[in-house]
């Protein structure tokens, strides 16, 4: 799934001369890319089905709001389908893909101001109350999910963003560092801080087990 | 291992959990935490922490996404065609393009604006045109159908036109160099001089049965003409011919010209028996071929220049009358005659409601109006030249009695008609004596008996009459008292 960030481009054209015959479910993103940059802009349907439930997910992530999923991934994908006949193979589809996605989103929260659901106050002040009565869950209970995903929420973008991308897509520094498009240390540290922070909002629950 | 600062083992414990430590890192790591077992509870609360938020990464799938997606992408294609012409990739370079070409139109306009100014000008003029072009479109009546002939020698005589039977109303001309052309719609207008019948004038110059022909002709030419120079048009709007404001004198003029010369001086006297304003120059020695008994009567010119008033509007325009229709029409029923009147009057208290001494925007025209009068004044520079010829000059007798309306209302005291007749006595024909002052009682045109004219002329009606002779014995204040 990941690439390298300074790979040179690759020899696609080749790739497809050998791939004739294949169905293109099976067959690469790069080789799908090739194919659509050729004109055959029915592959671009195949790229959607592949990667819209990993973009849908994401974007979930970043909001806990459904009802702005689809709308979202709808952009993203019309993004993407502008821009894939300059799609240069210098990185992997799927990071270009999640990169437009978080830019996206970014995109949407300063449009709508989206607040969190729960100011940090709220929560930290339901610690001993509400949290802790919560807070016999195992991790598969909804409710603990449901707690987690505010205490998400209270994170401010640049935090949630580097959790939804290791700890719940489980990309790799370097991807990370290519969506965010941002240094690889700068990802270590702020992936640390927004841990640390998350660790912090949800100690009644993760204390108490 | 020793210890740490939090935030150096939060790092540290990240890289840990994600494996980004290198051997001795790790090593090292994990001696610390198996050395402090209260940092060990922290590393299985981050762990839970992990599992717990990998657990939340399930949203529902969508299986009509790509048939939702796929309408959204062809209404997205179809606005970007519609929208430009171009491809995408060339968005950039034609915004530059945009400004390059907006910059350069830009300049343009700067360096061409007295271009510019003066093609805007002259669209605004020939919008101005297409206006007084229209300004007159739809049914157009003529508002002088029934005059009779003495009306048309009282129009020639004092410029005055009836509005309506009752003589209420009128319209009043006049026209000199000094004031232009001066048009008047008023109140009480043909009370302000007696009536005037032809039978008098031909008795009081002794005409011939060929001069009653010829005069007959003249007023009845006379009549058509102001048939066709006075309109009322559907849209609320009257439209005067600018050459009708001196076509009184003009008649006047082909009067004179169509009499023999004691005739003439019985004309002069007549006229200011009647107390007219004007009466006509006779030269020392008539020019050659200067019309005498039987003149023509005036040819009516191409008639295209009026005056169009509106309620909200007051312009000269260049109109295209269709003189058939007119003709056609002047047969006129006895209803239909009753409400042009009607409209005649209607509009004739909108005009007066409308303005109050106003000025137009064009300073060669301007309107005044008071509660019984509604005033235009035309500078002659506006006007075309008039064809029509003069036989004799005609010219204003009492210039005091030509004052209209708007410029008696301005003199501070008030009307004064005939009274400062000054300067030196008019002397009509050469080697004759000057006229007295105020002319001769008609129905004795042989008798020059000399009179006073603020006795023979009746005072305005705000004042009392004084009707004495010289001799102070009482006269009366009518000469033609029928």
């Amino acid at each position: 799934m990941s690439e390298s960030n300074n790979k040179p481009p690759r020899m696609v054209n080749q790739a497809v001369a050998r791939d004739t015959g294949i169905s293109p479910e099976l067959r690469s993103d790069d080789i799908l890319i090739t194919l659509f940059q050729s004109g055959d802009e029915g592959v671009f349907r195949h790229l959607v089905e592949r990667y819209a439930q990993r973009v849908r997910n994401l974007i979930y992530s970043i909001f806990n709001d459904s009802s702005v999923v689809d709308d979202i991934a709808q952009e993203v994908f019309i993004r993407v389908y502008e821009g894939l006949p300059k799609f240069r193979f210098e990185s992997s589809f799927y990071t270009w893909l999640y990169r437009i996605t978080v830019n996206k989103s970014r995109d949407e929260m300063r449009k709508r101001k989206a607040k969190k659901f729960l100011s940090l106050h709220a929560l930290l002040d339901t610690s001993n109350s509400e949290v802790l009565s919560k807070l016999r869950v195992h991790p598969e209970d909804n409710t603990a999910k449901e707690l987690v995903t505010k205490g998400l929420q209270q994170l401010p973008e640049k935090f949630r963003v580097p959790i939804i991308l290791k700890d719940i897509d489980g990309l790799s520094y370097e991807e990370m560092a290519e969506i965010m498009q941002c240094e690889l240390g700068t990802v270590k540290s702020r992936l640390s801080r927004a841990r640390g922070m998350l660790r912090k909002i949800l100690a009644p629950l993760l204390d108490a087990q | 291992m020793k210890s740490m600062s939090t935030k150096k083992f939060q790092d540290t414990l990240s890289l840990y959990l994600d494996d980004q430590l290198d051997e001795k890192s790790k090593t090292s790591f994990e001696e610390y935490l198996a050395s402090n077992p209260d940092v060990r509870s922290e590393v299985q609360a981050w762990k839970k922490l992990r599992e717990v938020l990998r657990s939340n990464a399930g949203f529902p799938a969508n299986e009509w996404f790509w048939q939702k997606f796929s309408v959204r992408l062809e209404q997205q294609k179809h606005a970007h065609e519609s929208v430009f012409p171009f491809s995408r990739e060339f968005m950039p370079v034609a915004a530059s393009l945009a400004v390059v070409i907006a910059g350069l139109v830009g300049i343009l306009l700067f360096e061409q604006r007295s271009s510019l100014t003066k093609y805007f000008f002259e669209k605004k003029e020939y919008v101005g045109q297409l206006y007084q072009k229209n300004i007159l479109e739809g049914k157009l009546f003529p508002l002088f159908t029934n005059l009779d002939k003495d009306q048309v020698l009282q129009f020639a005589l004092f410029g005055t036109l009836p509005l309506d039977a009752q003589a209420k109303t009128a319209l009043r001309v006049d026209e000199n160099k000094k004031d232009g052309a001066r048009i008047e719609f008023a109140e009480n207008e043909t009370r302000r001089h007696p009536p005037v019948t032809v039978e008098q004038f031909y008795r009081e110059i002794e005409a011939t049965p060929a001069q009653h022909i010829t005069v007959d002709s003249i007023l009845s030419s006379a009549r058509d003409r102001i048939q066709e120079s006075v309109f009322l048009g559907d849209n609320k709007s009257v439209a005067v011919h600018a050459d009708l404001a001196k076509f009184n004198r003009t008649m006047i003029s082909h009067i004179a010209a169509s009499l023999e010369s004691q005739q003439r001086k019985r004309f002069q006297r007549f006229l200011v028996a009647s107390r007219s304003p004007y009466t006509f120059v006779i030269p020392p020695t008539p020019p050659a071929d200067a019309p005498t008994a039987g003149a023509q009567p005036p040819q009516a010119p191409a008639m295209e220049q009026f005056v169009v008033i509106t309620p909200d509007s007051c312009t000269i325009a260049r109109v295209r009358i269709n003189v058939g229709e007119i003709q056609r029409r002047v047969g006129l029923t006895s209803q239909e005659v009753r409400s042009i009147d009607e409209r005649t009057h209607a509009l004739m208290r909108e005009f007066v409601a409308h303005r109050r001494s106003e000025r137009t925007r064009n300073p060669l025209l301007s309107v005044f109006s008071d509660s019984d009068y509604f005033s235009i004044k035309v500078q002659n520079d506006v006007l075309d030249q008039s064809h029509d010829a003069m036989p004799f000059e005609v010219v204003a007798r009492a210039p005091q009695a030509i004052r209209f309306r708007y410029e008696l209302r301005q003199m501070p005291s008030g009307p004064k008609f005939f009274e400062e007749d000054s300067g030196p006595p008019m002397q009509m024909f050469p080697g004759e004596a000057p006229l007295p002052r105020g002319g001769f009682e008609p129905g004795h045109a042989q008798n020059r008996r000399g009179l006073d004219l603020d006795s023979v002329i009746s005072a305005p009606r705000d004042r009392k009459p004084q009707s004495r002779t010289p001799q102070g014995k009482k006269r009366h204040t009518n000469p033609f008292e029928l």
